[in-house]
């Protein structure tokens, strides 16, 4: 029964309600970070990254603080504050300890700092409770759903990569060229993710 | 409202305090000097040095890992201030400029399909490699054009891309970015020391040629009127045109595609007529001057062989000292070929052009006699090359008891049969080698165990059956206590002082093994294009000297042994002064890169004579138009003459500057398929 639950979590996150293409959070990355597979790739894996951690920490932070002291209303600032000092100090130590992570990863992660998607994240994390929206997710479920929701960032950001590395070979309108084609190739992407909004599972 | 803000404060504050604490536990030291010299790169992140970007090539720079000439597109003006930063010495890098040598466009290439897709040779490749029939064909829509971050590369009229030999920073990125994989770096010393690739766009006529001129460069350039210039092409693969021009059997004519039609293009004639006018003005021209270094590098022997490997050093900025045991360098140039065919003054001049070069020459010394490897090698050559050749290494003076020996401890199988073997005194060492499979062999065997032999092996490149000798006397000998390596070949001699003490052998299975060995008889005709040097680090003994992993040696291969050296897959002779001015050639390929303290690799690429190359037999639309002749020097009254024939004046005459240009125009300017099909 676990294991299906945490299954479901896992596709909906990634393919129903991926977070780029189903719930428009992120988009700054995604068009910014999609030019080329490979740092496309970097990019997603420290997405995964920051995901999984901003949910292990911001649930208990909620759950044990926020409610206890009945200041709720405060989330959306405290969770700012806590991922963006959080992910500096991941940068850090990832730096110290393991300069080939740092290499791969680590350049990445100043521009996720104050990411919407992975505010998103941790904000969905507590007002939309699995499958019930009003019952509290539980801290695994959390985390799993943190790294469903990074694994669907990648997925995005490489399918956007793959098809602008080809785009560069089109021969694109030159009013069209640049920008605008890469808003009338996510549009499209995300109408074909729209697809998947119908699964039952 | 308190709590609230203390909250907030107190959480504000203790993620400062976390922070200010990680940031002393985890920090990281940076050389202020990486971000000082990032600045002085172009920041064009063009990849040309290696490295991924301008920032990775300056934090390789100060670990000291990358040399102040690390930056390819900046030059030497980026080059210094570099140095200057980091308190370094700069090493002038040549620059290597993109190259293709396509030379047909879509319309005159012969084509499978038309292509009317997206502009762009990326996209056009995808359909099949592109529409020419030819594999290494350049698409011509221009993607290098519009990758070059230089402005380097522009596209002619005729639909082909341009190099600008100024604009070019070496970067690489057209190369990266052409989808045919046609555009290559080639500076004039790969070119010098090199050999064609398979990217190449190259001719029969090339390929034939054993010291790979490019013959079609070197015609256009006469065609057009630029004899400078194709002597210079010629120069790049020939340093003595004028010789080859006179005596060369003309390998590349035979191959002409020409013949097809009619006859061939008189390709050697054109030669010698760009060689002739070069002597004639009197200014002699240089493929490349490298900045003069002060490597010195001792070339054993002063005929074709050793003058091209001196040459060629030379010209690559290492001081090369030839020796020569005769009275005058030449060798067979000057003391075989008779005076009809290849007059004195002839290779007087080409010899001067090797010596202003700034090779040095000491005649009438003979090594094993008046000098010795070791004793060059202490005397500051950073390597000996034997370009001995035709005549040999070997200088046995018979009758005259006057015995040398050019590498100690090694003798051939016949001068050991003739001379050694019948002195009294004659004692070889312990352990003997012999490299041989005939029946003189088991022969000298035997004679070794009487002369102080103790372990005796024999090494036979192939399997028993295949010996010459084979059957009862093979195990007649292994019975003797005479042992045998089948399927083993020598790949390196090492020695110390005046001795020999080792060889390195490949085994059957591809291993190499370092054997111990006082003596090693080889059953070859001679002992030639060896180069000795100071073995690495590793070997601590004063003296020790070792051969040089040479120019064809591929451990992959393992009949690429010393006594059966070959090029291109083919054995070498020293058949044709081409093929001896060959071999020096690329015996400099190895020195150079030993002495400038590389990796001795294959070239990539590097076409080899087995392969198949594209090639066509199908030639249409030229006209028929009879080869030129040279006048000959010859009167009526002379041809009877022996002394006139043989001795006083040389017989040919060389061509006219309108025979030349109507030859040249001769000359179909072929690709591997493409052709000049309005040829007259």
């Amino acid at each position: 029964m676990e294991i299906r639950i945490f299954f479901t979590i896992l596709l909906s996150t990634i393919l129903i309600n991926n977070y780029v293409l189903s719930r428009n959070l992120g988009i700054c990355p995604f068009l910014g970070v999609s030019k080329r597979l490979d740092s496309a790739l970097g990019m997603g894996l420290a997405v995964i990254f920051v995901m999984t951690l901003t949910s292990f920490i911001t649930h208990p932070l909620y759950k044990y603080v926020l409610v206890e002291y009945n200041i709720t209303y405060l989330i959306t600032i405290v969770f700012i504050l806590v991922i963006a000092a959080l992910v500096q100090l991941v940068e850090m130590v990832i730096r110290k300890i393991s300069p080939v992570l740092y290499q791969a990863l680590g350049i990445f992660l100043p521009l996720i700092t104050a990411n919407c998607a992975v505010l998103g994240v941790a904000l969905l994390n507590i007002s939309s409770g699995f499958p019930d929206p009003n019952v509290d997710l539980g801290l695994l479920k959390s985390v799993v759903q943190g790294f469903g929701s990074g694994v669907g960032f990648t997925l995005a950001l490489l399918i956007m990569a793959g098809i602008r590395e080809r785009l560069e070979l089109a021969d694109v309108p030159e009013n069209l060229k640049g920008v605008p084609i890469t808003f009338l190739t996510a549009g499209l992407l995300a109408l074909a993710f729209y697809g998947f909004s119908g699964m039952r599972i | 409202m308190l709590t609230t803000t203390l909250f907030l404060l107190g959480l504000g504050f203790g993620s400062a305090v976390m922070l200010a604490i990680a940031s002393k536990v985890f920090y990281v030291w940076e050389d202020p000097k990486v971000a000082v010299v990032e600045e002085t790169l172009l920041g064009a992140n063009c990849g040309g040095c290696g490295y991924p970007g301008c920032s990775a090539a300056a934090a390789a720079l100060v670990a000291g890992k990358a040399g102040a000439n690390v930056c390819v597109a900046g030059g030497y003006e980026v080059a210094l201030k570099i140095a200057a930063i980091m308190g370094q010495e700069v090493e002038l890098k040549e620059p290597e400029i993109a190259y293709s040598s396509c030379r047909y466009n879509l319309v005159e290439a012969d084509t499978r399909f038309i292509y009317s897709g997206v502009h762009d040779c990326r996209a056009a490749a995808l359909y099949g490699g592109g529409p020419k029939e030819c594999p290494i064909g350049c698409i011509g829509m221009g993607t290098c054009y519009r990758a070059c971050p230089f402005g380097a590369i522009s596209m002619s009229d005729y639909g082909l891309p341009v190099f600008d030999r100024k604009k070019c920073r070496s970067c690489g990125i057209c190369v990266e970015v052409c989808p045919k994989d046609i555009i290559y770096l080639s500076s004039t010393t790969t070119r010098m020391t090199g050999d064609f690739r398979t990217d190449e766009c190259t001719t029969p006529c090339q390929r034939a040629c054993p010291s790979g001129i490019n013959i079609p460069a070197y015609i256009r350039q006469i065609s057009m009127g630029n004899y400078e210039e194709a002597i210079r092409i010629i120069k790049e693969r020939c340093p003595l045109p004028l010789i080859v021009g006179r005596i060369c059997p003309a390998p590349c004519e035979m191959d002409c595609r020409r013949t097809l039609v009619d006859q061939s293009v008189g390709i050697n004639s054109l030669k010698r007529f760009v060689a002739d006018y070069e002597m004639e003005s009197g200014k002699r021209i240089y493929p490349f001057r490298a900045p003069e270094n002060d490597k010195r590098v001792a070339v054993i022997g002063g005929g074709a062989q050793g003058l091209s490997a001196a040459y060629y050093l030379a010209c690559l900025g290492h001081k090369p000292t030839i020796f020569e045991s005769a009275g005058r360098l030449g060798g067979i140039l000057r003391y075989v070929i008779p005076e009809s065919r290849l007059p004195e003054k002839v290779v007087d001049w080409e010899i001067e052009g090797v010596l202003a070069a700034g090779a040095e020459a000491k005649t009438g010394k003979t090594i094993g006699k008046d000098f010795t490897i070791n004793s060059l090698l202490r005397d500051g050559y950073g390597a000996v090359a034997f370009a001995t050749g035709g005549i040999d290494s070997r200088q046995i003076m018979h009758g005259r008891g006057d015995v040398v020996q050019s590498i100690p401890g090694i003798y051939t199988l016949i001068d050991f049969l003739t001379v050694f073997s019948r002195q009294e005194n004659f004692r070889t060492g312990g352990t003997v080698y012999i490299f041989g499979g005939g029946n003189s062999t088991l022969e000298a065997a035997r004679i070794c165990s009487g002369k102080g032999g103790k372990k005796i092996t024999i090494i036979y490149p192939f399997k028993k059956q295949d010996m010459v000798s084979r059957g009862i006397k093979v195990d007649a000998a292994g019975r003797e206590g005479i042992q045998f390596l089948f399927e083993t070949v020598i790949c390196g001699i090492s020695g110390t002082g005046e001795e020999l003490t080792g060889l390195s052998l490949i085994k059957e299975d591809c291993s190499v093994e370092e054997v111990a060995a006082d003596t090693l008889i080889a059953a070859t005709g001679r002992i030639s294009d060896l180069i000795f040097v100071r073995p690495g680090n590793e070997d601590s003994r004063p003296d020790a000297w070792t051969t040089l992993a040479s120019y064809a040696m591929n451990p992959d291969n393992r009949y690429d042994d010393i006594f059966n050296l070959n090029e291109n897959g083919v054995f070498n002779d020293n058949l044709a002064v081409i093929r001896s001015i060959a071999k020096g050639r690329r015996m400099v390929r190895a020195l150079h890169l030993f002495l400038n303290g590389k990796e001795l690799e294959p070239q990539i690429n590097q076409i080899k004579k087995w392969m198949k190359i594209l090639n066509t037999k199908n030639i249409r639309g030229v006209n028929t138009n009879k080869r030129n002749i040279m006048q000959s020097n010859l009167t009526a009254a002379s041809y009877c003459d022996p002394d006139v024939l043989f001795n006083s004046m040389e017989i040919g005459s060389g061509f006219s500057e309108g025979a030349a240009t109507q030859e040249a125009g001769r000359c179909l300017d072929c690709g591997l398929v493409c052709y000049k099909k309005s040829a007259s």
